[in-house]
């Protein structure tokens, strides 16, 4: 059995930067298509045409974690889990996407509220009109960008509007 | 000898990502067979032999637990080898799948090294 990431140590939803979501995310998008990672401004903008990938989740919080990319990266990361000969298809694109942020949400998941606590990630919806991040008031939200390759800039963000947790797991 | 495998993944990239690290293995492979969720990989094995099942956690339809429960109570599937390979990493679930006699649990993203050694071992312990 690999259990190696249930090492990791929880953390309260406060207590996530976008210091400490730009390392998880970065880890996710070098474990499938390696790359540098550099962590930028969320409103930098995105070309117009690209994928929208959110992940539901419920359990000792509530929230949702998302992911924007251009259609230049998403290509990237078909590339990477389907091959080069599928990575043009914008339904390997769009799937390729649902699976990055599922991977991000289930990893952000065991940092939040640690291996031993169940949280329900619903299965991810993506689409790819272009959509605006939550507004950044929102209480519980975090957001970054992070610029791959030096070329490809990603949004992330990961909202938590209920956390009943008091430091997860320990 | 070759082994028939089925990848059982509700996502065709992972279930493509899962068949090119499985044609990079040191073992003779036969037929890859394809499910989208437990439902349906009930289904093959109900009508093809298979040697080993590398299956996704969360699914519409049926999970892989729900799946891999199914099997273990079967006398004609219990045999079969089974990998589970998801972002599912709370300890319930490496938990239930154990319980269930999976030989490995791996978790996305993962590198084709880490499937193929799991992969070979998962066959050789039932021969």
């Amino acid at each position: 059995m690999n259990l190696s990431n249930l090492a990791e140590k929880s953390v309260t939803a406060k207590a996530v930067s976008p210091a400490l979501l730009f390392e998880v995310a970065a880890r996710v998008f070098k474990g499938i298509a390696p790359g540098s990672c550099e962590m930028t401004s969320p409103e930098m903008a995105l070309p117009l045409t690209g994928w929208q990938g959110v992940c539901d989740f419920r359990g000792p919080g509530v929230g949702s974690v998302g992911l924007r990319v251009s259609s230049g990266y998403a290509e990237i990361l078909a590339s990477a889990m389907a091959g080069d000969d599928v990575a043009a298809n914008p339904e390997m694109q769009a799937d390729a996407v649902g699976e990055t942020v599922n991977i991000l949400s289930s990893s952000l998941m065991a940092l939040l509220y640690g291996p031993r606590r169940h949280v329900q990630i619903a299965s991810p919806t993506v689409n790819g009109s272009v959509v605006t991040l939550p507004p950044s008031h929102v209480s519980g939200l975090v957001t970054l960008g992070v610029l791959i390759d030096s070329e490809h800039l990603v949004q992330v963000w990961l909202l938590v509007s209920q956390d009943s947790s008091v430091g997860g797991d320990s | 000898m070759s082994y028939n495998v089925l990848i059982v993944d509700d996502s065709a990239v992972m279930r493509r990502m899962v068949r090119r690290a499985l044609s990079t293995c040191d073992v003779p492979m036969g037929e890859i067979l394809e499910a989208s969720n437990g439902e349906q990989a009930l289904q093959v094995l109900s009508e093809l032999w298979v040697d080993l099942v590398l299956t996704d956690i969360n699914m519409p339809h049926m999970s892989g637990h729900t799946m891999l429960e199914t099997m273990q109570q079967s006398n004609e599937l219990v045999a079969i080898a089974t990998i589970v390979v998801t972002s599912e990493k709370s300890a319930e679930s490496i938990n239930r799948a154990k319980a269930v006699g999976a030989k490995g649990y791996l978790i996305k993203p993962f590198r084709a090294e880490e499937l193929r050694v799991m992969v070979k071992n998962a066959l050789e312990s039932v021969g």
